[in-house]
């Protein structure tokens, strides 16, 4: 109920930052910090400069190139990425807006912090998306697996596989969390996981789903006919069968909205999961496995509905 | 010609030296550059091999597949020169081994710090396996490459090194391959021009030794070596035509030489001739004068018949003398004189002369002293006689009455001296080297007409001492007198027996002791010279002989025949045509059987009648004789055959 209240919530939020401001709009101050100048973080910013054209003045600094930045000049800092998040909470008090970190990250960012900089405003809009939205994702292109297996390390906090286990329970479905305490333990772990489980269900746990890990997890899992799910399209180009997502647009497009209700109430919303979102399937990889999928537009829609009847 | 470098040698050593140089320069470079591809290729190799190797194995590390790791192993091992293989997990240690280095622990030597390691056999290249990256979304911190595990590959030097040394044989062999046909190339090129100029060489040889018709072909190309072939073909030909003018001036003058000596013989033949002739035909008929005149003294009876008939004698003794002057003279002038040179006794010699000039020097009222001398020299006794003899009369000649004419002998060192001294009028020191000229007399010359010469006697001495070998010298003071002094080798040894005189033994007897011995003697005399037979009997008859007369050996047998006997045979040498007194006489010693004494008149004085003369014991008068001493003779030779 609560996360419910939470999404009507959003969306009078949203509804709000719709409405023409161009009064005062003119007068807040934006401060974009991008963690790198990668395709994504400049893809943000272009779509959220032009989302807050005329309402906002803008200035972007690459935080990776630009080590000695201020920000006095501005009335809120929107932190692209994790770097750029790390780099705005650490050096000023004005209010920060984080866009593009993981849960996990953003969390462990502000456990880290001093007591000042936790008493200014700051919230964030995660990359992450929620886990009913996953598990909708399996439901609806995997209807006959029920069995999650998903792998994690030691950083992952007890509570997000809490969360996890009781999403893929409201759907019916069976989740299991393998622990991969080392990296050489991890094709073990994986290899017990393969046998057991029916879906791979991916989770930003970097010390498990980088460059270097994943050719083989994806070689793992083919050869034992288990598909796994991404957390990007960058996972779907890379093999996996699929994955929902934000795109930096859909992030921008929500990131404006957090922008208009700052400037009218002076304070930012709390953090929150993307609220709109993308399917990417790679369907070479379908046909490898012998899955039927139907189109992308399809799978978002049958997510959505499906999400819906389960309200 | 050992200390010398050939010129050939030199040639190669010049052109070899260099080529070897660049070869062997080239091929160390070559060989290093090719050993270092060699090594370099079977590293890239080895390292190939590694990174395949660990591609492949990244997802069997990644998932312990060992059966995975194993096959894809063994797969490396089939690679060329691939040895052996380890795969390692990322705790380095070995999940599979292959090969060879399956039973080594040397992979552990090599490291992701080290990853070559060269061995004298293997190499060793460790490859770490890094994953293949797939790019990802990152939404956190990017975490660092990881190393996932590691493969090392050992890579056999075996094959590269059998190449290597294949490659260092095939390398050496091309060397001396090519070495061997440079050499031959500079043989070939050095022949070409050695041997021409060793050709040359030889046949500067052959010319230096006169073979100047040497020519030299060389068919060389080389342009100087042409030329000099050229140039020495052309000094021979010129050489050649030198030599043939020269030869043919030689050839010209020799024979110019031998027709100026053929004449000279020629004219030296004439003169001897000349000289026989003149000897033989002179003497003839002053020897019938002498003979005649001799007879008519004893037959004129008038005082003044007498002293007509003494001064008849005088003016034909004049005659002979200046006759045989000048014959002798003559004689000596055309070397037709020999001398005979024998070992010879002094002493004798002075005895004739003091015998011979005793009686002049007494009729000049001057002593005439001779000192014995007891030596033997080594000369002409007859011509050494004719020497003393012209120095003694030349003395007795210049001497004035109550002088003092002294022959001594003197011993100095290997010579005898012996001196002839006189204390008349001298000689200026200007006129000492005219007295031996011909005809030349001393002025004043001697007032009384009978001493006075002819000025050829001192003439005579000096071409007899020339002929003897022999030396005179002249000491004179004018008005105190002079001193001629003749130098004879002295005989180291006298000798064993006494020499036989020419003249000795031959005692002279006067008229009047021979008067009766000659009486009634019977004398055969030969001679083919009418004038002569007849004066010479004539004058036989006078002294009381009978004698036969023969012209020729056929009167002697003729005479023989009829049963004529002679005590005494006296006969002309040469006798007409081909026969001899010799013979004569001999044919008479046949018919007589006895040693019938004889005498051989001759006009001829050469030395091979002499020597004839002697051997057969004969002897012999040179015409003209004198008709006391023919008495003397015949009278001492009846005297002393008549024991018999």
């Amino acid at each position: 109920m609560i996360r419910e209240l939470k999404i009507r919530f959003a969306g009078l939020v949203l509804l709000a930052a719709l409405l023409p401001t161009s009064a005062w709009a003119e007068s807040t101050r934006v401060s974009i910090m991008l963690s790198d100048t990668g395709a994504a973080y400049t893809a943000f910013d272009s779509a959220l400069r032009k989302s807050l054209a005329g309402i906002a003045q803008f200035t972007t600094h690459d935080v990776a190139a630009d080590t000695s930045w201020t920000s006095d000049a501005a009335d809120l800092i929107i932190a692209v990425g994790m770097k750029a998040t790390e780099a705005a909470l650490g050096r000023t008090d004005v209010p920060v807006l984080a866009v593009m970190v993981p849960k996990a990250g953003y969390e462990a960012l502000l456990g880290r912090g001093s007591s000042q900089q936790r008493l200014k405003p700051t919230s964030a809009i995660y990359i992450n998306q929620p886990w009913l939205r996953q598990i909708d994702f399996i439901r609806v292109v995997l209807p006959r697996r029920s069995k999650i297996g998903v792998l994690y390390s030691p950083v992952v906090v007890q509570r997000e596989l809490d969360d996890m286990r009781a999403a893929a329970t409201a759907r019916g479905m069976k989740l299991h969390t393998h622990q991969v305490s080392s990296p050489e333990s991890l094709f073990a772990t994986l290899d017990t996981l393969l046998n057991d489980d029916e879906v791979l269900l991916a989770i930003p746990d970097s010390a498990i789903y980088n460059p270097g890990n994943m050719r083989n997890i994806l070689l793992s899992s083919y050869r034992a006919r288990i598909p796994l799910v991404g957390i990007s399209q960058a996972y779907v180009t890379a093999g996996a069968l699929g994955a929902v997502y934000s795109s930096p647009e859909q992030l921008a497009h929500q990131s404006a909205g957090m922008v208009r209700s700052f400037a009218k109430s002076g304070d930012l919303p709390g953090v929150r999961y993307p609220e709109d979102f993308s399917v990417a399937v790679n369907l070479q990889v379908a046909r490898s496995l012998g899955i039927g999928l139907a189109s992308q537009e399809e799978i978002r829609t049958r997510m959505i509905e499906y999400g819906e009847g389960m309200r | 010609m050992s200390e010398f470098v050939s010129f050939r040698r030199r040639v190669l050593t010049l052109m070899i030296v260099p080529v070897l140089l660049m070869v062997v320069t080239l091929e160390g470079v070559f060989l290093s550059n090719r050993f270092s591809d060699l090594d370099q290729s079977l590293l890239e190799r080895g390292k190939m091999v590694a990174s395949q190797l660990a591609a492949a194995s990244e997802y069997g590390v990644f998932s312990n597949n060992q059966g995975f790791l194993q096959a894809v192993s063994e797969g490396a091992l089939r690679q060329k020169d691939v040895h052996g293989a380890v795969v390692l997990n990322a705790a380095s240690e070995a999940l599979v081994k292959v090969g060879d280095t399956a039973n080594s622990l040397a992979y552990m030597e090599v490291n992701l710090l080290n990853p070559v390691r060269s061995g004298k056999r293997s190499i060793w290249i460790y490859q770490p396996i890094i994953p293949v990256q797939v790019a990802l979304d990152d939404f956190g911190e990017k975490p660092l490459v990881q190393q996932l595990g590691a493969v090392v590959i050992e890579m056999d030097r075996e094959r590269t090194d059998d190449l290597k040394s294949r490659l260092l044989w095939l390398t050496a062999l091309i060397t001396v391959g090519f070495m061997a046909l440079v050499l031959y190339l500079l043989y070939l090129a050095g022949r070409s021009i050695t041997r021409p100029i060793s050709e040359l060489s030889e046949a500067v040889q052959a010319i230096g030794r006169g073979e100047l018709d040497t020519r030299v072909e060389l068919h060389s190309g080389v342009e100087e070596l042409v030329i000099l072939e050229r140039g020495l073909n052309r000094a021979a030909t010129l050489l050649r035509q030198d030599r043939a003018v020269l030869q043919q001036k030689v050839e010209d003058a020799t024979r110019a030489l031998r027709e100026k000596k053929e004449e000279a013989e020629r004219a030296s033949q004439d003169k001897s001739r000349f000289l026989a002739t003149a000897s033989h035909d002179l003497r003839q008929p002053m020897h019938a004068l002498g003979l005649y005149v001799s007879e008519l003294q004893r037959k004129v009876t008038t005082p003044e018949q007498r002293q007509l008939a003494g001064q008849l004698e005088q003016s034909v003794e004049s005659l002979s003398t200046l006759l045989n002057a000048l014959l002798d003279i003559s004689k000596l002038d055309a070397g037709v004189v020999v001398p005979q040179v024998q070992q010879c006794d002094v002493a004798a010699v002075l005895r004739r002369v003091e015998t011979d000039y005793q009686m002049l020097a007494s009729i000049k009222n001057l002593n005439l002293v001779v000192r014995p001398c007891r030596a033997f020299v080594s000369s002409d006794p007859m011509l050494l006689g004719r020497i003393l003899m012209n120095l003694v009369s030349n003395a007795v000649r210049y001497t004035p009455p109550n002088g003092c004419v002294l022959v001594v002998c003197r011993k100095r060192g290997a010579f005898l001296r012996i001196e002839v001294r006189d204390n008349g009028a001298g000689i200026a020191e200007l006129e000492q080297q005219n007295v031996f000229r011909e005809f030349f007399r001393l002025m004043p010359a001697p007032s009384n007409n009978e001493g006075k010469g002819l000025g050829l006697g001192l003439a005579i001495v000096d071409r007899l001492a020339r002929l003897l070998d022999h030396r005179i010298e002249l000491r004179s003071v004018p008005g105190k007198g002079s001193v001629f002094a003749v130098e004879v080798p002295l005989l180291a040894t006298p000798p064993e027996k006494p020499l036989l005189a020419m003249t000795g033994g031959v005692e002279e007897f006067t008229q009047d002791e021979t008067d009766g011995w000659l009486a009634d003697k019977r004398v055969l005399m030969v001679d083919d010279d009418i004038l002569v037979l007849s004066s010479t009997s004539s004058i036989l008859a006078s002294w009381g002989c009978v004698v036969s007369e023969a012209c020729s050996i056929g009167d002697v047998e003729q005479l023989l025949r009829e049963g004529a006997e002679w005590d005494i045979v006296i006969s002309d040498y040469q006798l007409e045509p081909e026969a001899s007194g010799i013979d004569v006489v001999a044919l008479v010693r046949q018919h007589h059987r006895w040693q019938v004494p004889c005498i051989l008149i001759s006009g001829d004085t050469s030395p091979a009648i002499l020597k004839l003369a002697s051997v057969g014991g004969h002897h012999l008068l040179h015409k003209p004789v004198k008709p006391a001493k023919l008495r003397s003779l015949v009278a001492y030779l009846l005297q002393r055959a008549k024991p018999e």
